[in-house]
């Protein structure tokens, strides 16, 4: 029983940050442009979240340094992700190499800075934002073990984030004229909706939301930052489109690539699968080709915003 | 005299274009007030620099005598106007009723608010009789109904300046009737209405005033009661033009074309799209399947060339039916298609001329020697076609395509398409978007083909192309042939019903 | 009218594509050097000169001219590889993301021949390793191929999945395959001696010790041209930059689209496995590593693309440009800059290119406004005579 419990724990830690990430993604791509990058704006959210716990005083107090770091690294995220805006919304650059760019430009410019910074290219930080049992609701059954015990902050924020983020997409303003943008641009700038500051607004969000999800997993997952966070970039991209672009498929969808992710990485932990004696590199390729077969079965009829990756022109009509 | 608004002075200005040179246009209070004028001549221009969605390089706009700025669609709304526009702008997955309030939601506690506006809406189909289901997905509505989506986005709006731009285009004569109908009642009711249109007849029954606009130019605004459709006419195309080919009768020869109780199915929504089509085309013969957009003409023209594939019937070409063959075999054993989109189909944008006139030949022995291009051969076809088509360019056959005129890149189709000789060309409105010299040069190649003895299958939504070059003339209404007339032997007003399903003659 | 068909040279010149495409890519290039330089400035403004100059001299100065060319003819082959892989997708219509996952099997592939084929093969053994590292590419690259032209999966997606895919699935494979696996150092053996590609006195040409230029750079500039003649001489080209263009366009004509996405992704994936056989054939001491981190060169080969302007022979050139940078900047070590620099001017050079086709758009605009109002004008003539 305690192997579940102990598997279910890994899997919240690295399904945390997919869903941040994916819903990221979700505003971004729902209001017409396609981003690549959440890659390079997870990496660069884990960079400065990280220098900055890396920097942070004793004195400052353990969940809210923590916190502090979750902020900056999502602003830094908001502000890297202003460059894939401004080629892809008012240059109306080709959203897929700006992506790459973006993208190649992240670990370079960390592990450079790294350098610079502090003399090598990991930045290592205490981890002392594991809590080890909520009072009281730790106490429940089952779910009190899973939820509120070995859990990060993190994982509450990010619960804030779905209830939010699909109220925003479904039930608001803002979220029917995202959705319209993304669709059919003409339509939302005929009744008078500023296209390009809605995508804007889309494409920061995802910022914010990758940068966020960037330090969310390498405070869970490790005690340094080595310019790196292993592909969840682009894994959040296939979660997006497994999802079908909606709050509820992204949770199910990073639910399903979490639990293959953490096999991948805690097998020897479970005496069953230790005994098969199957290399690690397996366990590693597994999401990837999970991902693989199941765009192959379900991509036949997955469409898309409508309108995603064409640069919106006014001028044309 | 109380103007609804005035548009005095305008010019518009584009990279290469002056859309609007200089134009003035009154509309009274309360008037149905038409605007005239071919493609191109700036009529949608006009009207986007009303709605603020440009800015004009020159001139005013005054409502109420006041000068007005519109800088944006939200200003064009605060001073009541609003616009159907041609390609209507309707989210395809919202329902009308998301579509109607998207821009204006109404919103409680920060949440979406629909209902309120369910009940204005409401009242509003009831007073102006606009049936309109507001729950329906837009991609699930009929064109009709669309349309009437718009108009309700305009009153929802308390838009007392409504504009029409074109809205005929894809109605069937009944719903045609509906809206005039519905256009008076708005009038009843205080509203001014502007009419675009080019279409003569029904500006000639329905508007008070119409202002003609030809190249940019205003070239005069007349009361209808004391003008003629033929003075009208005149002034749109800006010269005397002889619209009907001179064309002789011809003897047919044989038959080419087959087809027996051809399904297809739409490819998108799984209906049937042709149902149970029978026809044919012999040789010197222009065959037109007339019918309003949408009733099969686009899935009919693709079973036929091979594009689409075909639920159930025979189509046979010259004796041989050509189930299951590929574009390609179709291409290369005697069928040619002018495509209905010219950019889609037609062209590679960014090829050159000359690699876009090979595009159906390139694979042939005179442009390739194993699998290596043949660059002069095609050169020179290239050059030969360019001059006895007389296709403009800047640069010769060495013109980027994006670049030319679209009545010569559709030149580079037509002139590709006929000089390979097909025992049959299938013509998708060939004409659509072009000025009056290229449609009469286009119909002039297609009289000539049918004279030397090609079948032509014209698939058209233009009556007097319809009317003017046809031999037999086919209606298409709901996916079926519901007629089969010699052009002789019928008349306008009979076409349009049954165009309009109204009328049926099986045979 | 007949004037309007006899351009000046002058203005035949302005329009001409190629100005355009090179004027685009040479201001790009000069954005990332500017940028980079700013950089630089902020971290250390007294080395900024010294730094900026390595790398735009390559290197040559600091170690000797000669080495430094060795090294650049060396780091060159992988580009080249790659820049054409994805320069040819591109053209084609699809998007080579998968290239770095098609060069490491390639490498792979070129690894085990090599080691395994020796007794059979003795001095043509290296040709054999090449054509296999090309079948180990075409085939990696077939997947996402086959995936995107019949179930309509996301092109770059199933090629960032082959990326990963591909890396661990050569781990796996170093490790169960004894004859190559090094197991206290996680990577493979060196090849036999005499399995390295020939040098053809390129090694007395430009001296280096370690992997320098050898057949290698021949091979990869020969290829260059092979693709240039492919894509403009022949109709396999034609057809697939038809489908390229407009894939509506290319079904009309009758050209199968998915037969051509297969095609094009079959000789990208070749041409990035080749790529990787050039560089771990080059010498005994280049060992493929078991790893877990994708190998960039995918990446930086979309680098050398755009700055190619998707044709082969300029991609050739853009190869040995992105390898000088490269050269120079991995010296910055001595100036107290890390050589990531490079890597950062590269990817605000791929920023600069993608906004290209719009200041293309522009300018072709712009020049087009200038012969159109003369028509304009000219049709205003005509009116003005019939109406009298």
């Amino acid at each position: 029983m305690s192997v579940i419990i102990f598997f279910i724990q890994q899997v919240i830690l690295f399904t945390v940050p997919l869903i941040v990430a994916g819903i990221g993604g979700m505003f971004c791509e729902r209001s017409g442009i396609i981003n690549i990058s959440i890659e390079g704006n997870m990496i660069v959210g884990a960079f400065c979240g990280c220098l900055f716990l890396h920097f942070a005083p004793e004195s400052l107090h353990g969940q809210f340094a923590f916190f502090c770091a979750m902020a900056i690294a999502a602003m830094a995220g908001l502000v890297y992700a202003s460059f894939h805006a401004l080629a892809s919304i008012n240059l109306k650059a080709n959203q897929v190499i700006s992506g790459i760019a973006l993208n190649i430009a992240a670990p370079a410019l960390s592990i450079f800075l790294a350098r610079l910074i502090i003399g090598k290219q990991q930045i290592g930080f205490t981890n002392s934002f594991r809590i080890e049992a909520v009072p009281i609701l730790s106490k429940i059954p089952f779910l009190g073990d899973i939820f509120f015990r070995n859990v990060y902050i993190s994982l509450y924020i990010t619960i804030g984030i779905i209830i939010i983020g699909g109220f925003i997409v479904r039930k608001t303003r803002f979220g029917m004229r995202l959705r319209a943008c993304g669709e059919y641009p003409q339509a939302a700038d005929t009744v008078g909706i500023n296209v390009y500051k809605i995508r804007w607004i889309g494409v920061l969000t995802c910022g914010f939301l990758a940068g966020l999800a960037g330090v969310m997993l390498v405070v869970s997952t490790a005690t340094e930052f080595n310019a790196g966070v292993s592909g969840y970039g682009f894994l959040a991209v296939s979660v997006l489109i497994l999802g079908q672009w909606n709050t509820r498929g992204i949770v199910l969808a990073s639910i399903f690539f979490g639990v293959m992710k953490t096999l991948s990485a805690v097998y020897s932990a479970l005496p069953i699968l230790d005994t098969l004696s199957i290399d690690a590199f397996y366990y590693r390729m597994l999401p990837f080709v999970v991902t693989l077969v199941v765009l192959a079965v379900s991509s036949k009829h997955a469409f898309g915003p409508a309108a995603a990756g064409e640069p919106y022109d006014k001028g044309r009509r | 005299m109380d103007y609804a608004f005035e548009m005095l002075n305008i010019t518009k200005r584009f990279p290469g274009i002056i859309a609007n040179d200089n134009v003035t246009l009154q509309v009274k209070q309360g008037e149905i007030h038409a605007i005239l004028g071919e493609n191109g001549a700036g009529k949608s221009t006009l009207m986007c620099v009303l709605l603020g969605m440009y800015q004009p390089d020159e001139g005013k706009i005054c409502i109420g005598g006041k000068e007005v700025k519109i800088g944006n669609p939200n200003d064009a709304n605060k001073y009541r106007i609003g616009m159907v526009h041609q390609h209507f702008k309707l989210v395809h997955n919202f329902t009308a009723l998301e579509n109607i309030v998207l821009g204006v939601e109404p919103t409680k506690h920060g949440a979406l608010n629909l209902e309120k506006a369910r009940k204005k809406l409401e009242e509003l189909i009831g007073r102006y009789g606009l049936k309109a289901d507001l729950d329906t997905i837009n991609s699930d509505m009929t064109v009709g109904m669309q349309q009437r989506v718009e108009i309700l986005k305009m009153l929802y709006r308390d838009n007392d300046i409504l504009i029409f731009d074109e809205p005929t285009a894809v109605l069937t004569p009944q719903e045609v009737s509906e809206l005039m109908l519905i256009i008076r009642n708005l009038v009843k009711e205080g509203k001014s209405i502007v009419f675009i249109s080019h279409k003569l007849g029904e500006i000639m029954e329905i508007a008070d005033r119409c202002s003609v606009l030809w190249k940019g130019k205003c070239v005069g605004t007349t009361n209808i009661k004391d003008t003629t459709k033929e003075a009208l006419s005149e002034m749109m195309v800006g010269r005397k033009v002889i619209l009907i080919p001179e064309k002789a009768k011809q003897k047919l020869g044989d038959m080419i074309l087959s087809v027996r109780s051809l399904c297809v199915k739409d490819g998108r929504r799984q209906h049937m799209a042709v149902n149970n089509a029978s026809f044919s085309v012999c040789a010197g013969e222009i065959v037109c399947i007339a019918g309003i957009d949408g009733n099969g003409q686009t899935e009919l023209a693709q079973a036929l060339t091979g594009l689409m594939k075909c639920e159930s019937g025979e189509i046979v070409f010259q004796g041989e039916n050509w189930e299951g063959t590929s574009v390609r075999y179709r291409s290369v054993n005697g069928m040619a298609h002018i495509p209905e989109d010219r950019h889609k189909h037609g062209l590679v944008l960014d090829y050159s001329m000359e690699e876009n006139l090979v595009l159906q030949t390139y694979f042939e022995p005179r442009f390739q020697k194993h699998g290596i291009i043949r660059r002069k051969a095609i050169k020179d076809y290239s050059n030969k076609l360019l001059k006895r088509f007389d296709i403009r360019s800047g640069q010769g056959i060495t013109t980027i395509t994006r670049s030319m005129s679209g009545g010569n890149q559709q030149k580079v189709i037509i002139a590709r398409e006929i000089d390979r000789n097909p025992k049959l060309l299938i013509a998708v409105q060939p004409t659509r978007g072009l000025d009056v010299g290229a449609i009469e040069y286009i119909h002039n190649q297609l009289i000539e083909m049918r004279n030397q003895g090609h079948a032509i299958l014209l698939i058209s939504l233009e009556m007097e192309e319809i009317m003017n070059i046809s031999d037999r003339i086919l209606v298409m209404y709901n996916g079926e042939i519901v007629c089969n007339l010699d052009v002789d032997k019928t008349t306008v007003s009979e076409i349009g019903l049954y165009m309009a399903g109204l009328k049926r003659s099986v045979d | 009218m007949e004037g309007k068909n006899n351009k000046g040279h002058f203005e035949k010149f302005l329009i001409s594509p190629i100005t355009i495409s090179l004027l685009a890519t040479v201001i790009s290039v000069l954005i990332g050097l500017v940028l980079g330089g700013i950089i630089l400035a902020v971290c250390n403004m007294e080395q900024l000169i010294p730094g900026l100059g390595t790398i735009m001299t390559g290197g040559i100065r600091l170690t000797g001219g000669v080495k430094a060319m060795a090294r650049f003819c060396y780091y060159a082959m992988p580009l080249i590889m790659c820049g054409l892989s994805l320069g040819f997708a591109f053209k084609t219509g699809t998007l080579n993301i998968g290239a770095s996952g098609q060069y490491w099997v390639g490498a792979f592939a070129a690894i085990i021949v090599a080691s395994a084929g020796y007794n059979t093969f003795g001095s043509f053994t290296w040709v054999i390793a090449v054509l296999a590292a090309a079948v180990a590419g075409a085939v990696w690259a077939l997947i996402p191929g086959i995936l995107n032209a019949y179930r309509n999966v996301n092109i770059i997606i199933s090629g960032i999945m082959m990326n990963y895919i591909g890396t661990y699935m050569v781990s796996i494979l170093i490790k169960n395959v004894k004859l190559v696996y090094e197991a206290d150092q996680s990577r493979t053996l060196s090849i036999p001696e005499g399995t390295i590609l020939p040098k053809l006195g390129l090694d007395k040409l430009l001296p280096s010790s370690g992997a320098g230029a050898n057949a290698g750079i021949l091979i990869a500039i020969a290829l260059g041209c092979v693709m240039y003649f492919i894509v403009n001489k022949t109709i396999l080209g034609y057809e697939l930059k038809t489908c390229g263009f407009n894939r509506e366009a290319a079904r009309y004509a009758g050209i199968s689209e998915k037969r051509s996405v297969v095609l094009s992704m079959v000789i990208a994936g070749a041409l990035a496995g080749v790529g990787g056989a050039l560089v771990y054939l080059s010498s005994t001491g280049n060992r493929l590593p078991i790893t877990d981190t994708v190998s960039g060169i995918g990446f930086t080969g979309i680098a050398v693309a755009l700055l190619g302007m998707m044709n082969p022979l300029g991609i050739i050139l853009a190869g040995f440009f992105v390898s000088y940078l490269n050269v120079g900047g991995a010296n910055l070590q001595m100036f107290g800059f890390s050589s990531e620099i490079v890597e950062v001017i590269l990817a605000v050079i791929i920023f600069s290119c993608a906004f290209a086709p719009k200041i293309k758009d522009g300018y072709y605009t712009m020049i087009n406004k200038l012969f159109q109002e003369k028509e304009v004008e000219h049709t205003q003539e005509q009116i003005k005579g019939v109406k009298k």
